[in-house]
């Protein structure tokens, strides 16, 4: 991306009450994407947390390109997956460990039932680039509309268009062998002949 | 037809003239149909990525803020350590403050809530406290809280504890063990500090457990060991239920190596043995001792392995 104009600095209050404030409005969404890369509920509060941490010691003084909101949803996403980064090393040692769990684990993975397509989005997901993969979590999970969201990244109306069009586009090329299969299936339980 | 068209379409953004076209596309053919089905079925599937009861915004913030101060105390002390003048105002200012802090103490526990404490000496100890949690104590164990418990279910611990939580959403049961915070709503589930190094696992329920900022979340049969001095929290699932001897009046071995039921028989006897042979140590033992002398458990792990038992002054050798 490319900025004609040297910036203007924008600096956010660490004042308690206003950081307090911003700490508070955007908590839970930036909570739930984060625990839509991690998986994990503490860790992903952490994540949180990590970034307001070094806005805090740095007294506010970020580089804000768009919005502050598009900063923090930016921040939270590097944060995770630095995060996830940093755990792949570590579950290279911690293989053992598993191993000696592996009933245990068997256990939990039948337990973990989920549809199998809806394994593979997530897993896609976790592969689209930052602001396309924030715009499809607002418009998403947190369900705003395109102006909403246009308004609350700093961005146009038309580039959210755009980025939602390029999600969907990227999710449905990275599932293409699955999706007829999946289709003929749900086909299959729609019709009851078709089961024995 | 654009990808962007048609996933505006889907979102129902596309105003009536978009719509139109849109609609038209989809009509003119059966792969146009089949397209826009694939992009239909991802949107409705995405949502069902569960996304959890999330934690409340309020409490996050207090925990950021616990964060921050405790940081920039630390901050403080480095930058002003490099004079002897400003030592020696530190050294003053400490001074001053620890004064205060006694009076407030005194003042405190005189007037206000006095803390209650719990402790065993030879023998585990097992207590409900005010709100209706058990808590059984390891010999040499204890635990303090505030007069006021019910209100405020906070506990400092030493040693090593099983607790089973009443369960109460508005009071959160939490725990202060060696720099940790280990906090639970109504869950079951063991403490054990030794040296500084501290271990939970938990028997039921969820346990959040916190280490300067640092968080993880442990459940049913999951283990978390924290070395002292050691930011790092990784958990690992309990291979045994050995640990919960001192409540259960049980040694349960499941295909546990020697080794562990030597470690948890010298904690349990306060008796030094040692296994000679490190190829003896991982043999697997299953079997379940009740209660007994701990020449008994020797005889019986003597015979069942063919090792020897020897004693030199306090030490028993296994060989």
């Amino acid at each position: 991306m490319e900025f004609k104009d040297a910036k203007a600095e924008t600096i956010i209050s660490t004042q308690e009450h206003a950081f307090g404030h911003l700490f508070t409005t955007h908590f839970k969404k930036l909570h739930a994407y984060a625990f839509t890369i991690v998986k994990e509920e503490m860790t992903a509060e952490e994540m949180v947390q990590n970034v307001f941490y070094k806005i805090w010691e740095k007294q506010g003084r970020v580089d804000i390109q768009t919005s502050v909101t598009a900063y923090l949803y930016r921040s939270v996403y590097h944060e995770s997956l630095n995060y996830l980064k940093h755990q792949k090393v570590r579950s290279a040692y911690q293989s053992h460990v598993i191993r000696t769990s592996k009933t245990e684990t068997d256990n939990a993975a039948s337990k973990l039932n989920v549809s199998e397509l809806q394994k593979k989005i997530d897993l896609a997901l976790s592969e689209l680039p930052e602001q396309c993969r924030t715009i499809f979590q607002m418009s998403r999970f947190e369900e705003l509309k395109y102006q909403e969201i246009a308004d609350k990244l700093g961005l146009s109306i038309k580039t959210i268009e755009n980025q939602m069009g390029k999600a969907l586009k990227i999710l449905r090329i990275k599932l293409k062998d699955y999706l007829p299969i999946l289709i003929a299936l749900l086909y299959d339980t729609l019709n009851p002949h078709n089961l024995c | 037809m654009t990808d962007d068209l048609l996933v505006s379409y889907l979102l129902q953004e596309a105003d009536d003239h978009k719509r139109r076209i849109v609609e038209e596309w989809i009509t003119a053919d059966k792969e146009n149909l089949r397209y826009f089905e694939n992009f239909q079925l991802i949107w409705n599937t995405s949502k069902e990525i569960e996304i959890p009861h999330l934690a409340n915004a309020a409490d996050a913030w207090q925990r950021f803020k616990q964060r921050t101060k405790k940081s920039a105390s630390e901050k403080a002390v480095v930058k002003n350590i490099s004079s002897y003048a400003s030592l020696l105002r530190i050294a003053a200012a400490v001074i001053v403050c620890f004064g205060i802090a006694t009076l407030l103490y005194f003042m405190k526990s005189e007037f206000s809530t006095k803390s209650v404490t719990f402790a065993s000496v030879e023998a585990p100890k097992a207590d409900t406290l005010p709100d209706g949690s058990m808590v059984t104590l390891n010999k040499h164990s204890q635990i303090r809280y505030a007069s006021n418990f019910t209100l405020n279910r906070k506990l400092k611990l030493k040693g090593e504890a099983f607790f089973n939580v009443a369960h109460d959403k508005v009071h959160p049961f939490t725990i202060d063990v060696n720099d940790m915070k280990v906090t639970v709503v109504g869950t079951s589930f063991n403490i054990k500090t030794i040296n500084g190094n501290t271990e939970v696992i938990v028997e039921t329920g969820v346990v959040k457990v916190e280490k300067n900022g640092r968080f993880i979340t442990l459940t049913r049969g999951e283990k978390l060991t924290v070395v002292a001095k050691s930011d790092s929290l990784s958990k690992t699932i309990t291979p045994d239920h050995l640990y919960n001897y001192y409540r259960s009046h049980e040694f349960v071995c499941d295909n546990t190596p020697l080794w562990k039921l030597v470690e948890v028989l010298n904690e349990a006897y306060e008796s030094n043995i040692v296994i000679e042979n490190k190829s003896i140590g991982n043999l697997p033992l299953t079997t379940t001792f009740y209660d007994e002398p701990l020449e008994k458990i020797l005889s019986v792990i003597s015979e069942t392995f063919n090792i020897s038992v020897e004693r030199s002054g306090n030490t028993i050798v296994l060989k």
